[in-house]
């Protein structure tokens, strides 16, 4: 049984300039699909920055599995586990999908670029295991055709698949998406969402997902946190959530009297 | 030593007056020129061309200025507009092309012998003790301090304001009615004739040759780079800077060492200032 | 999921990737022609392909900084002229000639470290114009060591003795080997992980890190070898012209260069030969008259940009794109 890793955010504040972006927010997420909604310009995005390490917090602390990820080097963060999408798909157009995916492999490597150099067997075995793991983490998607195709040719949806699959590969411990179903139509969310429980079912993956669309993080998220002007508002199964108040306020604006 | 400041200062005007067009155009336009001064020459050329045709000296000068003006605007319309979705990079490129380019041209029509840009006051000067002072000296100083005071006025103009309103957010200016393509016309424009009141000035105190604006190019640049590629005071008062440290180097240390300052200088400020300009860019790119 | 029960369902292509047949016959002829070339060629024009030879290898260079990396190094002029002095003087002072070359690769590697020192938190134009900075400030320290380097009055390079064989031959022959060996390290790196990784950080910087990816690192890299392919070109470059002078070296380089790496095909390996063909064609051509050089030069890059950004390699894409066969098509949802 893989264990549950979880992700715990406290007192968390972000400010840019004299703009409060987050203001102590508490945030705990393990086991499952967790929600993070609110309208635009909550905190939402910077919440991940914060946590991925591309901006520093003001106060508060973030810790995976108890281990602090505060002041540590963005790329340090990624090694320790922290997997993640953008708001819009980071692919290389040049490449391929299957290049792409292996990206997020390049931990898997133990040897050196050296030996890749010199083609040396076992830099030749880790190699073709990349591009193994990179083709079946396509797979789940349904994207296996299309592994071969410039990255720059594939539509919107498949883009944004793709980079989940990279993100996938790098074996996270807490798995971050950032409008994943943002542009997509309904078929491909289905298939996107279908493919995403399976993986997170099968590795009991810790996964966030920022989303606008109330119905779909209903659907598939056991838990939600609703952010708004970088507060917590909100917080508990979706259904009950929906019906709060202080969210329909939030996203409707006042109710006349 | 004085000697030495009031020439550094002459030097460093030119390097001001054509860092400060750098600047206008990067904050109206986002194109690096590295053409800047070269396009300052065609109108120094027609210039001389006017003075020796008869024309009286200020008279020519503005003719030429004009011609900058409108050599600016043109290259703006066809070469810079098409392609304003490029990155810096590329338009760095495409203005390396040109200064191949214009020089080329200016080659061409005038050939490559090196002229006198003479007018009554480039020759001779007024003595102060021991010093010696070219009127062209004095001049160029003091051009370039009043051009850098009219450009702060013009910046709270309208036009000035549009410009500023450009270059911080164009999306939005165009929302709010601003014409993006007359700004950046208007900001080529001026950029090209302050190109050309530099280039002619540094003519009148040398010579006016083919390869009159290469050695230009790259202090200006540097002190458009001490600018932060924003600040018009921080490039004219980085040029004059520039102009001055060099000199005070050649007379310390050596001739040689002269021209390796600016690229030391430019070195050494970005490794100092590299934290803050970082900043200035990075979190909204996610 | 373990990878043991599910690698029947990997096709061979992921496995086993092979490159195409029709590929490798193109390049090995080409090899060949190239082997064969000075039975057909007689020594001037030898010595203009040596020289096409060589610029590729720099463009190379630049192409893994800039074109890959996404890096803009502008200092690849004042690498190639102390690849050329370095290695020229090393040899008149005794050292033999593969090991000068070789050590003055490693220490341009040093410099190239130094250089790409600020780019770790540089980048685009700032980036650029410290390291063209960077590129003029060693020519100018070339040019005032003049007790060592003959400074603005020239240098003669002494001449590689030969045994006898024809220098222009046996010169050509080792551009030969060193392009077809960079060109075959180069293409093995683009096809593996440091040449995803690189390229990751040209075209998605910002998504690195979340990969586990630290830019810095690799950023290092690019520079350093750049900066050490180009002083190595830069000796070949040497025993070419057989004179050197810092003039040689200035920005009229870099911006030929830049023609190279721009016409060519930013990020093409072929495109690096191609822009350098294209370049000494045009240098030849036009040989008397500097002027028309430019004006080429100038307007070449101006349209390469706005009009061709792929430069002449992606001619090739262009072409096939509209005449080849259609995209394979995507399944299902669109």
């Amino acid at each position: 049984m893989t264990t549950t890793h979880t992700l715990v955010l406290k007192d968390l504040s972000v400010a840019f300039g004299g703009n409060k972006v987050l203001e102590g927010v508490n945030l705990r997420f393990e086991s499952g699909l967790h929600g993070l909604v609110g309208p635009n310009g909550a905190g939402k995005t910077t919440c991940y920055n914060a946590i991925s390490g591309y901006v520093v917090p003001q106060s508060g602390t973030i810790e995976l599995d108890g281990v602090s990820l505060l002041g540590k080097p963005a790329h340090e963060i990624g090694v320790q586990g922290i997997g993640r999408t953008f708001q819009t798909p980071k692919l290389i157009p040049t490449m391929t999908v299957l290049e792409n995916v292996m990206l997020g492999a390049n931990r898997t490597y133990s040897t050196g670029h050296i030996a890749e150099f010199f083609g040396s067997k076992k830099a030749r075995a880790e190699e073709r295991n990349a591009r193994e793991l990179a083709y079946l983490a396509l797979q789940p998607f349904g994207l296996s055709e299309v592994a071969r195709e410039k990255a720059s040719s594939v539509p919107l949806a498949v883009q944004k698949m793709v980079e989940i699959a990279r993100a996938v590969v790098t074996n996270p411990l807490v798995l971050l998406l950032d409008e994943p179903a943002a542009g997509l139509g309904a078929a491909d969310v289905d298939r996107m969402v279908d493919a995403l429980l399976d993986i997170i079912n099968s590795r009991n993956l810790t996964t966030v997902i920022i989303e606008h669309d109330l119905h779909l993080v209903s659907k598939i998220c056991s838990k939600v946190s609703v952010l708004h002007y970088g507060r917590i508002i909100a917080e508990g199964e979706p259904s009950n959530v929906v019906k709060d108040d202080v969210v329909i306020e939030a996203y409707l604006g006042k109710r006349k009297g | 030593m004085i000697q030495q400041i009031l020439s550094g200062l002459e030097a460093g005007s030119w390097y001001a007056l054509l860092a400060v067009a750098i600047v206008i155009v990067m904050k109206a336009t986002d194109v690096p020129n590295f053409a800047q001064a070269q396009i300052g020459m065609p109108g120094s050329y027609a210039a001389i061309n006017l003075m020796n045709e008869g024309l009286n000296p200020i008279l020519a000068m503005i003719c030429g200025i004009a011609l900058g003006y409108v050599i600016g605007a043109v290259i703006e319309r066809v070469a810079i507009r098409p392609l304003s979705s490029l990155g810096h990079f590329p338009m760095l490129v495409m203005t390396i092309g040109l200064t191949y380019v214009l020089v080329s041209l200016v080659t061409i029509t005038f050939g490559s012998d090196a002229r006198s840009f003479s007018t009554p006051w480039s020759e001779g000067g007024f003595t102060v003790g021991d010093l010696y002072v070219p009127y062209i000296q004095i001049i160029t100083i003091i051009t370039g301090v009043v051009l850098a005071l009219i450009l702060t006025y013009f910046f709270r103009t309208t036009w000035g304001v549009r410009m500023r309103a450009i270059s911080e957010n164009p999306g939005v200016s165009r929302l709010l009615g601003i014409n993006s393509g007359l700004v950046s016309s208007l900001a080529w424009g001026i950029g090209a004739a302050i190109s050309t009141l530099a280039m002619m000035l540094q003519t009148q105190a040398t010579l006016l040759a083919d390869s009159s604006a290469d050695p230009l190019i790259l202090k200006a640049f540097v002190a458009a780079v001490i600018g932060s590629f924003t600040s018009l005071s921080g490039a004219f008062i980085g040029g004059l800077a520039i102009g001055v440290i060099e000199n005070l180097t050649g007379m310390w240390i050596g001739t040689g060492w002269k021209e390796a300052v600016s690229l030391i200088i430019v070195v050494l400020y970005l490794f100092v200032r590299m934290p803050s300009l970082v900043k200035s860019i990075k979190p909204r790119e996610v | 999921m373990s990878l043991s029960t599910t690698t029947s369902l990997i096709p061979d292509w992921v496995s086993n990737p092979k490159r195409p047949v029709k590929s490798s016959i193109t390049r090995y002829s080409l090899l060949a022609g190239m082997v064969v070339l000075p039975w057909f060629l007689g020594g001037y024009y030898i010595y203009i392909v040596s020289l096409v030879l060589v610029y590729t290898l720099g463009t190379l260079g630049m192409n893994v900084m800039i074109g890959w990396t996404g890096q803009i190094g502008l200092a690849v002029a004042g690498f190639f002229g102390l690849g050329a002095y370095a290695t020229s003087i090393l040899h008149e002072r005794g050292l033999p000639w593969i090991l000068a070359v070789v050590g003055v690769g490693l220490f341009a590697a040093v410099i190239g470290f130094i250089d790409g020192f600020p780019a770790v938190r540089l980048f685009g134009f700032f980036l650029a114009i410290a390291s063209l900075a960077f590129g003029d400030l060693i020519i100018r320290v070339i040019l005032e060591a003049d007790g060592i380097t003959g400074g603005g009055g020239g240098y003669s390079v002494q001449l590689l003795d030969f045994w006898g064989f024809d220098r222009e031959i046996a010169l050509y022959y080792i551009c030969l080997l060193a392009i077809v060996a960079f060109i075959v390290l180069v293409g093995r790196v683009l096809e593996g992980r440091l040449g995803r990784t690189m390229r990751a950080i040209g075209s998605i910087e910002i998504a690195a890190p979340s990969l586990g990816i630290a830019p810095p690192k690799y950023k290092l890299i690019a520079f350093m070898f750049s900066g050490s392919i180009a002083a190595l070109a830069g000796s070949i470059f040497a025993q070419l012209l057989t004179y050197l002078s810092p003039d040689m070296f200035k920005t009229g380089l870099l911006i030929t260069m830049l023609v190279m790496l721009i016409v060519g095909g930013v990020g093409s390996i072929w495109g690096s030969f191609a822009g350098a063909l294209f370049v000494v064609f045009v240098q030849e051509w036009l040989q008397a008259f500097a002027v028309y050089q430019r004006i080429v030069f100038g307007v070449s890059l101006m349209l390469c940009i706005g009009l061709l950004p792929g430069g002449i390699a992606s001619i090739g894409d262009k072409v096939r794109a509209k005449f080849g066969k259609r995209q394979q098509s995507v399944t299902g949802a669109e």
